[in-house]
């Protein structure tokens, strides 16, 4: 087993302008992979196609060596799931919901789970359908932490939480993290709340996946330099030209992966001047990346 | 001498003027019967007349024993319908079909502003069966083949019995339908003789041929409280009748006093005893029994009721009777308990229904 | 995992149970208050002949709102939860399809319960029998019939589901259309009521005389 989560050229026609189109995904073991992607991008749906709630069209997905769906219900009883929204039958309690959903799983960790419910101040005796947002968010990743998973798959865990309850949520998961050496996917908008936890990270857009690389490449390999001078052609150059915007003068602006500073070097030997490398935080990363996938597709 | 003479002058008058008397009152009594007849005999002229100018403007269709009458417009349908017909209605009626040679049914339109059908029974000639003429409406509705089936089967069958005029058809006081007596009228026998109050329907009901007989007035009704009742049948009838109220004999009768029961029961006779409405079963079980040529026989028959049956049945009475009580007790409509089939088969869907659930695309 | 969906299924279904167990065990003895009026043994049997209709019709009602009922918690959410579970699809709707099953037995033995009553009151006439069992019997393969109906269509997807509603609607508007066009001469929708109410129709368990007293 290479990776915990692989696809290969996944495809899913979800709707008849929106298809997940060519899809080739790799989470590695013990990774915490975050899924980045603004609203609609397909994170969701990308989600649902691993863990066998929806099928493909096209393509192949392997989950902990085995492949989806023929195997979900094995890859689902080493799972943990929380969903973007609450999946739950609102007419039980807590302590209801928790009896039940012990019941599928043989890992099941009940004195994790009355831990977590003191924890996460959760009522055993309030009805499911009445819980807050972060209520029943803690809850849902009470019953997927208790599981003990080797794969924790989040679906915007935090979205629309208050910072208490996000911290309460992000602290159990690093703690199981931590704990067991599972691996985690975790999807979100929220760039900065996965760059403190994840080592991984795959950026999605309009149904594709843009980019995969490790966050430390993300955060540091991702550079605007202002360069002069420069040649029309830059052929053998050593990093990844993203984007290259010659705006009304002579110096352009370019957006590059794979930075080094001892790459200056090349631009000198092109003829080119480089005026001004600036560092991009997570958030301009991501904003700029996405801009450099739509250029290239149009 | 003379006055002898004028005596017997006298007598001889007198019996002279009776006889003229007598002669008068048979001659009145003749032109009365005779303008009677005259105006009898112009009205039949005037419908054989009627008839007579029907057929001139309608077609004539015949088929098998069948004979129709048909407006112009209809006769390819009728004569195809008739067809269709004729050799089923042999069946049902056995040999009796030929009585319908004697008789017409006329299919025409109701009116002409509509598309309505109507099937007309002529009857021969009228008689106790149809006293009030000889025109039967039998069915009218849109055109449709259906509807030629059902006339043309029902026409027949008031035409062939309006020619019973038979003790026979006095007992059974309405058509008979020569069909196979349907799992419905069975019932309503069962559940009559299951149910009846009377000693008599008790008794015929657990096999009693003769107690069968009084329950079908078969047997002359001389003494219905005694032939319907045993005593202890009569006290609880009088007690359940609050209507039985004369007294003292009311109260003797509940004391014991079987005397007091059966004059009380005397002065209501006819109420006391219930309406006799399974004839038509035993004949038609007769005429199932005796062949093709049953219906005829039944028809033509001037015995008594119990003795047409026979002769119809080809078989004793008892015989008969036998037959029906044990059809009575057997034949129930067939879905009244549950049939190892329709369970078999309820189980069958509910497994296939479940399998399509299991199969579901929403899972797959 | 059966006992937990038979347990949550049952949190959402007992009430209707518990009413639908109060009216079948009323309607034999509400039958039997209306037919003593009788003033025959036949009128008897003609008026519990009449309430025949009325116990196919509570089978059939029991039998949705059950089947309605085993889905509501899923359809609720998309089925996302049962769809997440580690059991196999197949598996996941057999322990719901077993649990509804096992929920109409309640309701058949409040049936039977009142038929008895009925049959032990002494006041059905001299020569009328009750047939409690076999009314039960009948109405418990009703139900569970309507039950398994209910449920395979509740259990497919909307599509599906449609589909069934299309067809059938197809059928009265066909038959309107050959009525307009073509007179009363073709009739499309007979020949599909016996194929579906005559044995070994789907529905052949609803037809017929449901009778309590009979002779």
């Amino acid at each position: 087993m290479s990776h915990a989560i692989e696809t290969r050229n996944l495809r899913c026609r979800v709707a008849k302008s929106f298809e997940i189109s060519d899809l080739s995904m790799h989470v590695p073991h013990r990774a915490v992979y975050g899924f980045l992607g603004p609203n609609g991008s397909g994170k969701t749906t990308t989600i649902r196609l691993l863990l066998g709630l929806m099928k493909p069209t096209g393509g192949s997905v392997v989950v902990l060596g085995m492949p989806m769906p023929e195997r979900h219900a094995e890859v689902l009883a080493r799972t943990g799931y929380v969903p973007e929204r609450l999946h739950l039958y609102p007419s039980l309690t807590v302590g209801e919901a928790i009896r039940f959903h012990r019941q599928f799983y043989s890992t099941w960790d009940q004195a994790w789970a009355n831990e977590l419910m003191k924890q996460m101040q959760l009522e055993g005796d309030r009805r499911v359908g009445v819980l807050s947002k972060g209520e029943s968010g803690k809850l849902m990743m009470l019953l997927a932490l208790s599981q003990r998973p080797d794969l924790l798959v989040l679906d915007e865990p935090t979205d629309g939480l208050d910072p208490v309850v996000r911290r309460d949520i992000l602290a159990a998961l690093v703690e199981y993290v931590t704990d067991r050496e599972a691996t985690v996917l975790i999807s979100s908008h929220l760039v900065h709340e996965l760059e403190r936890i994840c080592d991984w990270v795959g950026l999605m857009d309009k149904g594709r996946l843009v980019a995969e690389m490790p966050m430390l490449e993300f955060k540091t390999g991702l550079k605007r330099l202002r360069v002069a001078s420069a040649p029309d052609s830059l052929s053998g150059a050593p990093f990844t030209l993203l984007v290259r915007d010659r705006g009304n003068g002579s110096v352009e602006q370019w957006l590059v992966r794979g930075w080094a500073p001892a790459m200056q070097t090349y631009l000198e030997s092109v003829g080119a001047s480089l005026r001004e490398v600036i560092d991009l935080d997570l958030e301009e990363g991501f904003v700029e990346m996405l801009r450099a996938s739509r250029q290239r597709t149009g | 001498m003379a006055i002898a003479a004028a005596c017997a002058a006298a007598t001889t008058a007198d019996a002279q003027g009776t006889r003229a008397d007598e002669l008068r009152a048979t001659r009145a009594r003749l032109d009365r019967l005779t303008a009677r007849w005259r105006v009898a005999d112009s009205v039949l002229k005037a419908f054989d007349d009627s008839v007579g100018r029907s057929r001139a403007a309608l077609d004539t269709v015949r088929a098998g024993n069948l004979r129709i009458l048909v407006s112009k417009a209809l006769r390819a349908e009728v004569e195809a319908s008739a067809r269709r017909r004729a050799g089923p209605l042999d069946t049902l009626l056995g040999t009796a079909t030929a009585r319908l040679t004697r008789h017409w049914i006329v299919v025409r339109q109701r009116n002409d502003s509509t598309l309505d059908t109507a099937v007309v029974a002529y009857v021969a000639k009228p008689g106790k069966a149809y006293p009030e003429g000889r025109e039967i409406d039998v069915i009218w509705g849109p055109v449709a083949d259906t509807l030629y089936g059902r006339g043309f089967r029902t026409a027949a069958m008031h035409l062939v019995w309006s020619d019973a005029d038979n003790p026979v058809s006095r007992w059974l006081n309405a058509e008979l339908n020569p069909d196979t007596t349907t799992a419905v009228a069975w019932t309503t026998v069962r559940l009559t003789l299951a149910s009846d109050q009377t000693t008599a329907g008790h008794k015929c009901w657990n096999g009693d041929i003769d107690a069968c007989k009084v329950m079908l007035r078969l047997v002359p009704l001389t003494d219905a409280p005694t032939q319907f009742f045993d005593s202890a049948g009569r006290r609880q009838h009088v007690e359940r009748n609050t209507g039985l109220s004369d007294e003292p004999h009311r109260t003797n009768c509940l004391r014991g006093d079987d005397k007091a029961c059966r004059a009380l029961m005397a002065f209501e006779q006819w109420s006391v005893i219930p309406p006799n409405l399974l004839s038509g079963t035993v004949a038609q079980l007769a005429v199932r029994m005796g062949g093709s040529t049953a219906l005829d026989r039944l028809i033509a028959t001037q015995e008594s009721p119990a003795r047409a049956l026979a002769i119809t049945a080809g078989v004793p009475i008892d015989s008969v009777l036998r037959v029906w009580v044990r059809n009575a007790r057997e034949r129930r409509l067939p879905s009244e308990d549950m049939s190892a089939g329709i369970a078999a088969g309820s189980l069958m869907w509910i497994l296939v229904c479940g399998v399509l659930a299991m199969r579901s695309s929403r899972w797959r | 995992m059966f006992s937990a969906i038979l347990w949550s299924q049952w949190k959402a279904t007992r009430a209707l149970v518990l009413v639908v167990t109060v009216l079948v065990f009323a309607a034999p003895l509400f039958s039997l208050q209306v037919a003593y009026t009788a003033f025959s043994p036949v009128q008897f049997v003609s008026s519990m002949q009449s309430f025949g209709a009325l116990y196919s019709i509570m089978a059939a009602v029991a039998g949705l709102l059950v089947a309605l009922s085993a889905w509501r918690l899923d359809h609720a959410g998309h089925h996302v939860y049962a769809l997440a579970l580690p059991l196999s699809r197949a598996r996941y709707a057999a322990y719901r399809f077993t649990a509804g099953l096992v929920f109409l037995l309640p309701i058949a033995v409040g049936l039977l319960i009142g038929c008895l009553l009925v049959a032990i009151s002494g006041l059905i006439p001299d020569g009328l029998h009750a047939y409690p069992i076999a009314l039960t019997l009948r109405f418990t393969l009703a139900a569970l019939v309507a039950y398994a109906v209910f449920f395979a269509i509740s259990a497919a997807t909307n599509k599906t589901a449609g589909m069934i509603i299309g067809v059938i609607a197809s059928l009265f508007f066909a038959q309107y259309l050959l009525n307009v066009f073509a007179g009363n001469t073709y009739d499309i929708l007979e020949p599909t009521v016996n194929f579906i109410f005559v044995r070994p129709g789907i529905l052949s368990v609803f037809a017929g005389r449901w009778m309590l007293v009979d002779a």
